[in-house]
């Protein structure tokens, strides 16, 4: 499976956000962007997902034109830092609620996937009752219980404590191992060293093959 | 299925509430006994033979009143497709790769529940009246039963439809802020029919979708229904009937879901919560 960015370019209320982004992305690879904060990771993740339309240039999948040929890439698992679940809900009813939306797991990969983050399939608190953490582990169970292809991560190991940092590595390789193409992106260099075969810099919206050398 | 069953059940109990006020409020005939036409004319905004004619204010208010219930399950209802872009809204679209779908199926949604509450409130109504007056029922008053559902079921799907929309644009505040004042607003123009004899005015009152729900201003190709409509002084010439009035609604509505479409397909989530990001 090839991810490819061409010429993409974002401009939000005549601010350029993504400048003349390409890419060539591939499964069973891990791939870090660095940056500061505002720097675009977040919308270049929304843009490569098919989240936000853009100004110019395409992203296609296995050549296939996203935005033309499908609204947003088949079959992604994403988080992105300030996205939250329905407060209502307990974890495993969020999850189920999500997972209801295209209907291919079933209850027992659900409690799976927040096992695998560390969470309590049986908890009965509601989403609003989570601590930062606990929100942070839920989104990343939702976002690979479906095993999908692409996994998009913005700042995976925020909030959480030095075990759930291991722990969240951990299953990222994981699902690495499993073929899957994943995007993180983080300012923990620590995290990027750890997981990434490739490194891209983002700066002021152009993105960049980094000299930090990924393991 | 647990947010269908919230809103089913939020449906009956809105339904339940209209039912009962409408009751209350507005089937008051002038002795025990209450014709199903007029029974179907009270509560379409039409009180008696001038019904609104002469734009009095308290008229006016009372039509709002009226409204009110429809109001309030509109707001509810107003969230049933926005909540999708209110909270999680990255982990919805990015599991739904056709958005275009996910938007014909929370019509159809917001479509189901607007018929059942305007069902369910007209059989409240229907059934209190029955048992606290003797109500006559004739084959008119079912056609106008009909009418008169069907067109409030579409004009409750339009405004329920146009605040889940617009809620997307401007915010769940702003948006049933908007539908609110400009459903007050098309109740106020009602008071035009008066004027009607200015051409402007008049295309202004024509135009207007709220004209089209009073049934008291109705013509009717059936006689029997002609009879039962009580003639209402000048509005004779407005040409109100059936046909005119579902076609008028039903533009305003296809208008409204057209748009809703466009917006849909074209709007970028760009927030993960557009009320509270990050909660």
């Amino acid at each position: 499976m090839i991810l490819q960015a061409k010429h993409v370019s974002k401009s939000i209320r005549g601010k350029t956000v993504l400048s003349e982004v390409n890419l060539r992305l591939e499964s069973g690879t891990i791939y870090g962007f660095v940056g500061r904060n505002g720097s675009g990771k977040t919308v270049l993740f929304r843009a490569l997902s098919g989240l936000i339309s853009l100004s110019s240039g395409e992203v296609n999948l296995d050549g296939k034109v996203l935005r033309r040929d499908f609204d947003v890439l088949p079959n992604l698992g994403i988080t992105l830092e300030t996205t939250g679940l329905y407060p209502s809900y307990t974890g495993v009813e969020n999850l189920a609620y999500l997972a209801g939306i295209r209907n291919r797991i079933g209850m027992r990969a659900i409690r799976r996937a927040i096992q695998r983050v560390g969470l309590d399939p049986e908890d009965k608190r509601t989403y609003r009752k989570y601590s930062m953490g606990m929100k942070q582990r839920l989104a990343l169970a939702q976002a690979v219980m479906e095993r999908p292809d692409i996994i998009m991560l913005d700042e995976p190991t925020n909030g959480l404590d030095e075990d759930g940092v291991d722990m969240i590595r951990q299953l990222i390789l994981e699902e690495k191992a499993r073929g899957a193409m994943i995007l993180v992106a983080s300012h923990n260099k620590e995290d990027i060293q750890i997981l990434a075969d490739r490194v891209f810099r983002i700066s002021a919206g152009a993105v960049s093959p980094s000299e930090e050398a990924a393991l | 299925m647990y947010r269908l069953r919230y809103d089913l059940l939020y449906t009956l109990l809105f339904g339940i509430l209209s039912g009962v006020l409408a009751a209350v409020l507005y089937v008051n005939p002038m002795c025990d006994t209450i014709s199903l036409p007029e029974m179907v004319l009270q509560l379409s905004g039409s009180r008696g033979i001038f019904a609104l004619y002469g734009a009095a204010p308290s008229e006016l208010m009372a039509v709002f009143s009226r409204f009110l219930p429809s109001i309030l399950f509109e707001i509810y209802a107003g969230t049933v497709m926005y909540r999708s872009f209110c909270t999680a809204s990255v982990y919805v679209f990015t599991r739904n790769p056709d958005r275009a779908k996910w938007y014909r199926r929370e019509v159809c949604r917001v479509l189901l529940l607007s018929v059942l509450f305007t069902a369910i409130s007209l059989a409240i109504t229907v059934l209190l009246a029955a048992v606290r007056y003797a109500v006559v029922l004739n084959v008119p008053g079912a056609i106008l039963l009909l009418y008169h559902f069907v067109l409030y079921a579409i004009w409750t799907f339009t405004v329920t439809i146009f605040i889940n929309v617009l809620s997307i644009w401007l915010g769940s505040y702003n948006a049933t802020l908007a539908a609110t004042a400009l459903q007050a607003l098309c109740i106020a123009l009602l008071g035009l029919v008066r004027l009607s004899a200015q051409p402007v005015l008049a295309v202004l009152a024509r135009v207007n979708p709220v004209s089209h729900l009073i049934l008291g201003w109705f013509h009717s190709a059936i006689p029997a229904v002609e009879e039962a409509i009580p003639p209402v002084g000048d509005v004779e010439f407005w040409g109100f009937s059936f046909p005119v009035s579902l076609l008028v609604v039903s533009v305003y509505c296809l208008a409204v879901v057209l748009s809703g479409r466009q917006l849909v397909l074209h709007h970028d989530i760009l927030s993960g919560n557009a009320e509270l990001d990050g909660v």
